[in-house]
């Protein structure tokens, strides 16, 4: 009996796990059918290019490709120092009566529509970033390097610290988990050791080393897909020096949520747009293979 | 045992429809079903409501929703008109395919939309309804305590988007300006912002440079999105739509932006004064741009030719002491081959439109009316979806 229904069970499961699938396949599919026709017209030469002259018909958008990359990258490094300090703060010094308060107001945190954040961004955020860290670094003569910052403050930076804002709840929560979890008698033989706290906690760390990167991963494709409160936040500037991160750029998602609506004016910037979206979700994928592979499941 | 199998069945049919619907969508997109026809009901007993529904442009939206209202108002709820506010682009798309009546657009339809529109052979109108004009405005403290008005030239506008004019105090802005003013001018460098996403206003103003400027008319030239050499100097940026570009030249000392002059009237912007062909520093207003679009009337092309140059061609930069040289049209197309109630409907909701519709009280603030001989003109147009075929 136990058997028969564990039988039916796997096989509803299975298939709303085809269905799962084949929604993911049906929208690759979709990406790669519509951006036939440009890849057909100018084949990698878009992602390697930054001139977007639709005037033209010139296509190449490698800076927000790179604009994309630079700032979920950035707001993984900072998000990486945010969510394990959080976590750790959590497990190890929060007192047990304050820990339901700082966990709810934490998944709140989570649940913020991100245009809210993008508002935030814009008012408060880069003004703040602009004032008090590209202003004084640019003036060290810094500017060459990270560029200048505009009046506004909008900048990849500001988009990088924003977006790693958004993703620590989520990233903070799965490494608080774990950390909570790591077994009793592994804590009680590193204190019998001799280890101080800080000690410890380092330990406990690597012990969890592969959910952090879990946790990584998850804050990264975020970080890649968000477009509402990037878009606020990073200047929308086509900015073919990505690496300069105090300067206004463009990521593919503000691309395409700002050139969507009249493309079809053009012949080729609908199929343009579908290939950076491939593009896009081609990066991402790359990155979440890449630290899943070395994160929790080996 | 049974139980089993049924659930096995049940799994198996769920497959089956997500598959189905799966498929449905792929060949949807793949373009094999064709798009329907809203809501354009084939009854011929004349009683019936007919919906009519439209959308592109989101610039003349306001204006569209209040025409709506007040037209469904008058007729007593007997005619019924949906506009979507999706963007020029879309609008133009949509129409094509053929989901909407009627589309409507800041500039005209574009030329990739004219060649596929000339490919399917089908018969359209295209009219105006709806006079535009373009703000210059900017973000000047020292300007504003001072009670000044800045004005400018088309060239220099050019250069200052080109990046050949670097700050408020260079020369040759200085010596347009009001003698108690020139001083006032100062030394800092000028921040451009544009329209980050594709837009008409965008195609507009970027037209009217290319008719100023020549270095404009080769680096640049014109579209709904182009490259701004501005901001490969660091002195330049976006806005999303005309609320952004506004909230940003408020926001930012020293800048420069263009907007709807509705905007600029609505969020009381300071404009500047534009020198236009004959010499005259002129403000978008009701009578400037009325001045430089009467003179269109006569030359509008007909209503199945190639608009996409009307605005360079005709409007723009036009002589006349009073005219303001960035005026443009938001233009309504739609196919003349529709059922009779269809067309009927069309014909009924934009002739009113044009006529009752320009009056005062019809028209949102910082809009403004057709003047009368275009209005002459797109009435003419417009008697074409009634005409005997």
């Amino acid at each position: 009996m136990g058997s028969k229904r564990s039988t039916d069970f796997f096989c509803l499961a299975s298939a709303f796990n085809v269905v799962l699938m084949l929604s993911v396949a049906l929208v690759v599919s979709v990406l790669v059918l519509r951006s036939l026709p440009i890849i057909h017209r100018d084949g990698v030469y878009p992602l390697v290019t930054s001139v977007w002259n639709p005037t033209r018909e010139e296509y190449g958008f490698l800076f927000a490709l790179g604009g994309t990359l630079v700032t979920a990258s950035l707001a993984l490094l900072i998000s990486l120092a945010l969510s394990v300090g959080s976590a750790v703060a959590y497990a190890e010094f929060i007192p047990q009566k304050l820990r339901p308060a700082v966990k709810n107001f934490m998944d709140l945190a989570a649940s913020i529509p991100s245009v809210v954040y993008g508002l935030w961004g814009l008012r408060v955020l880069s003004p703040f970033l602009r004032s008090y860290l590209m202003e004084p670094l640019s003036a060290l003569g810094l500017s060459g390097v990270l560029g200048v910052p505009s009046p506004a403050g909008t900048s990849f930076l500001s988009a990088s610290v924003l977006l790693a804002i958004m993703v620590t709840p989520f990233a903070s929560s799965i490494i608080r988990e774990r950390l909570l979890a790591v077994p009793m008698h592994v804590r009680e033989a590193l204190y019998s050791l001799g280890l101080t706290k800080p000690e410890v906690i380092l330990l406990e760390l690597r012990y969890i080393r592969r959910s952090v990167l879990t946790a990584m991963a998850i804050a990264f494709s975020r970080a890649v897909g968000e477009t509402a409160a990037v878009a606020m936040v990073v200047g929308n500037t086509i900015n073919p020096n990505f690496f300069r991160v105090f300067s206004p750029g463009y990521t593919i998602s503000s691309l395409i949520a700002d050139q969507y609506p009249n493309a079809e004016a053009y012949y080729y910037m609908v199929p343009a747009l579908f290939y950076a979206a491939l593009a896009m979700f081609a990066v991402g994928f790359a990155v979440n293979v890449l630290l899943l592979r070395y994160g929790e499941r080996r | 045992m049974r139980m089993g199998a049924t659930r096995v069945i049940v799994a198996a049919a769920l497959v089956a429809i997500a598959l189905g619907a799966l498929g449905m969508l792929l060949l949807q997109e793949r373009g094999a079903v064709p798009a329907t026809t809203t809501g354009t009901p084939t009854s011929e007993t004349a009683a019936r409501q007919v919906y009519i529904v439209g959308g592109g442009a989101t610039f003349i939206n306001p204006q569209m929703q209040k025409w709506i209202r007040d037209y469904m108002e008058e007729t007593g709820g007997r005619a019924a008109v949906n506009y979507q506010s999706i963007g020029s682009g879309a609008g133009e798309a949509k129409w094509l395919e053929g989901t909407l009546d009627f589309g409507a657009s800041d500039v005209a339809i574009s030329r990739a939309g004219y060649q596929k529109l000339l490919e399917s052979g089908r018969r359209f109108i295209q009219v105006p309804v709806i006079a535009g004009s373009i703000a210059i405005t900017y973000n000047l403290p020292e300007f504003a305590q001072a009670g000044c008005v800045l004005r400018l030239t088309g060239g220099m506008v050019a250069d200052i988007y080109l990046g050949n004019i670097i700050k408020w105090s260079d020369p040759r802005i200085a010596e347009l300006q009001e003698e108690r003013c020139r001083s006032l001018l100062p030394d800092r460098e000028i921040f451009g912002v544009h329209r980050s996403d594709g837009s008409g206003t965008t195609a507009l103003f970027t037209m009217y440079l290319t008719l100023v400027s020549e270095e404009w008319k080769e680096r640049v030239g014109y579209g709904y999105t182009v490259t701004w050499p501005r901001d490969a100097l660091g002195l330049g940026e976006g806005g999303r739509g005309n609320e952004g570009v506004s909230a940003k030249v408020q926001s930012t000392p020293y800048s420069i932006g263009y907007v709807e002059t509705a905007y600029a009237v609505q969020l009381k912007l300071p404009v500047a004064a534009l020198r236009n062909r004959d010499g005259y520093f002129v403000f978008p207003n009701e009578t400037t741009v009325a001045e430089a679009l009467k003179r269109a009337a006569l030359e509008l092309p007909g209503p199945q030719e190639f608009w996409g140059e009307l605005p360079l061609r005709h409007y723009l930069n036009r002589e006349g002491k009073l005219s303001y040289p960035i005026v443009g049209t938001p233009v309504v197309f739609m196919y003349l081959d529709v059922p009779a109630d269809t067309a009927r409907a069309l014909y009924d909701f934009f002739r009113w439109v044009l006529t009752k519709g320009q009056e005062r009280e019809h028209i949102v603030e910082g809009f403004i009316p057709l003047p009368k001989e275009l209005r002459a003109r797109a009435l003419q147009y417009l008697e074409l979806l009634v005409a005997p075929r």
